[in-house]
């Protein structure tokens, strides 16, 4: 951890930050001229599980722009085509993953469609005052706006709707909701401040939904959102899910939507949960470092076998994959995994390593 | 309150008619008292930050004649009337106060939007829910409103939480110097206008009519203690309406008389 505090503290003197640690970085406001002479960079954010393109360490201090577009939309959660109106930040559930440095700006407009009927805005955990933003986001349909904030906390952070009273977890569990990822600016590193590079990174966006059961036990459908209000509060008091799904629906990510790997690749998963705590482990694998509370400055946990993310928060695991094969990525209340539909596949390529697993007796009958 | 004495004193009585096809339903139990709001102008100021309210928009308000709105919010005597004749939906089971002349509470920005083409029709009258600046207008009197969200801190907190959502029959708490009353009582008001924080629409001409029509939008403006903003299918409004520190209250309305 000294190693990682004189880098960072090296990398941002003269650029306005002020008696500083790795731990509790305090940002002297930039002037601004030197705001407006900051390099603006567009980040084009992508449909989760994956990541927008992005550097893992930085260098000067930025400004990331992004867009981001609210849709309300009708999107199918289960095999048996189980619908609900989702509110989504652009297009998916959950809301793309952003990615910056620490020190780093967010620029970002936000858009609620003309085609919406709702009020929608955005707290971005990351951000700080303005109830994350959420009080100065509100936006009706046709309207957009547009907010800069300032990245100080690095770390995994949820970003969610939240427009008031019991508007408030109805939009988070329609799927108003993602994560943005704020990067250590000297990138990820161990307690040692030895650096750890990852060679891909997911986002697994995790969601409860509460869709009632018609009197023949089969799922409502709706033909509004407005339609469902009630009856969704029924089922929400219950605290009782009917959905605990992966990217959006249930086997959004298993199969051939499965995330993919190969074996010596380390790999960066973000796992957010706007709503409802969850418990992510990799059957067959390991967390090699993990920051179960998200922020990246605390000294990662290493090789974990399952993790903790609470509601309304995001945590990062990173794993070096030794075996190929198929890995089941799960939450592992395995209720809520199998029954629930919180269960993604990761696949991964390459040679076997006898030597971490071999079988020495294939299954025989015995006498009993 | 006496109900009676009102009555005698409202300048808007419905009158009965032999031709009336609702001849089950009492004319006389029909009364909807409203005010005369007299022509003049005002400046609302909006908000156009809501969080920190540091900004605010002038918005100029104009009005070339005299209008009329209900000196009271409907109360359930009148509801009940439109629930018998199968015109408005039966809220009883949530409805926390059920004196006759208690306003009706509990009721979507539907609900009041089908009571008023209901007593539109049984009375012959053009009757609908005011817009924000009718609203405003006729509330303050026709005073400047500076629309501030402010108006509870964390200090009062304990004390907000405490805030009853239990509702006092009509009157109960006052009017103003042009005879609209309880608009500081705690139901809050469902109007016509459609929420925004545009500066552009904000000051866009109000076209009424446009307004009166369950398409024109989802969230709708509510008069009371301070402008908020609820969607249109929500009865309860909870916490208020706010994550933060709007008080527990309930969802009436009142109606304009036109013409």
């Amino acid at each position: 951890m000294v190693n990682r505090a004189i880098s960072t503290v090296a990398l941002v003197l003269g650029l306005g930050m002020t008696g500083a640690t790795a731990q509790a970085a305090e940002y002297a406001p930039l002037k601004a001229k030197d705001l407006k002479n900051l390099t603006r960079t567009t980040q084009e954010l992508v449909a989760p599980p994956f990541f927008p393109e992005h550097e893992q360490t930085a260098g000067d201090f930025k400004i990331v722009e992004i867009y981001l577009p609210i849709e309300e939309k009708k999107i199918t959660i289960d095999e048996s085509g189980t619908d609900i109106w989702a509110f989504t930040y652009g297009g998916t559930v959950p809301g793309p993953m952003i990615v910056v440095h620490e020190g780093d700006y967010l620029e970002f407009t936000l858009h609620n469609l003309g085609s919406n009927i709702m009020e929608h805005n955005v707290d971005f955990h990351s951000a700080t005052g303005a109830l994350g933003a959420g009080g100065i986001t509100h936006v009706m349909p046709g309207e957009q706006v547009t907010v800069r904030f300032r990245a100080t906390k690095s770390g995994t952070f949820v970003y969610h709707c939240a427009p008031g009273g019991a508007m408030i977890p109805w939009h988070v569990v329609h799927g108003m909701n993602g994560a943005i990822t704020v990067l250590p600016r000297d990138g990820l590193s161990d307690a040692d401040g030895n650096p750890i590079v990852y060679d891909r990174a997911y986002y697994i966006g995790e969601q409860d939904f509460y869709i009632k059961k018609d009197a023949n036990g089969k799922f409502k459908s709706y033909g509004s959102a407005m339609e469902s209000f009630a009856e969704d509060l029924q089922v929400m008091g219950t605290l009782i899910p009917s959905h605990i799904v992966f990217n959006g629906a249930v086997g959004a990510l298993t199969g051939d939507n499965a995330m993919t790997a190969n074996v010596g690749e380390t790999v960066l998963f973000v796992h957010s949960q706007a709503n409802y705590d969850t418990r992510p482990h990799i059957i067959g694998g390991h967390g090699d470092f993990v920051w179960e509370r998200g922020s990246f400055a605390d000294d990662p946990e290493t090789g974990l076998e399952t993790w903790f993310i609470a509601g309304g928060s995001a945590g990062a695991a990173v794993y070096t994959f030794r075996q190929p094969g198929v890995y089941a990525y799960v939450n592992h209340n395995l209720i809520e995994a199998v029954i629930k539909g919180a269960t993604a596949h990761i696949m991964v390529d390459g040679e076997w390593n006898d030597d971490l697993m071999t079988t020495v007796s294939e299954p025989t009958a015995v006498d009993d | 309150m006496t109900w009676m004495l009102v009555c005698m004193l409202c300048p808007t009585v419905a009158m009965a008619s032999e031709a009336d096809p609702h001849a089950s339903v009492v004319l006389a139990e029909l009364v909807y008292p409203t005010i005369v709001v007299p022509q003049g102008s005002m400046t609302l100021e909006l908000p156009l930050n809501q969080y920190l309210g540091t900004e605010y928009l002038e918005v100029p308000i104009v009005f070339e004649d005299d209008f009329r709105i209900g000196k009271y919010e409907v109360t359930n005597h009148l509801w009940d009337r439109c629930v018998a004749d199968g015109a408005c939906v039966d809220t009883e089971q949530t409805r926390p106060s059920g004196g006759p002349f208690h306003p009706v509470v509990h009721v979507s920005w539907h609900d009041a939007y089908q009571f008023s083409l209901w007593l539109s029709d049984i009375t012959g009258r053009s009757y609908r829910l005011p817009t924000d600046h009718e609203w405003f207008y006729a509330a303050t009197a026709g005073a400047d409103f500076r629309a501030d969200d402010r108006t509870y801190d964390y200090s009062q907190l304990a004390e907000i939480r405490k805030t009853p959502k239990r509702v006092w029959p009509t009157g109960e708490f006052g009017e103003n110097a042009w005879g609209m009353s309880d608009t500081l009582g705690n139901v809050w008001e469902w109007t016509l206008s459609c929420r925004s924080l545009a500066r552009n629409t904000l000051l866009s001409p109000v076209d009424a009519a446009a307004l009166n029509d369950p398409s024109a939008c989802i969230t709708r403006i509510v008069g009371g203690e301070h402008r908020a903003h609820v969607p249109d299918f929500i009865r309860d409004t909870y916490s208020g309406g706010c994550a933060t520190l709007r008080p527990a209250s309930n969802l009436g309305f009142r109606l304009i008389l036109e013409g």
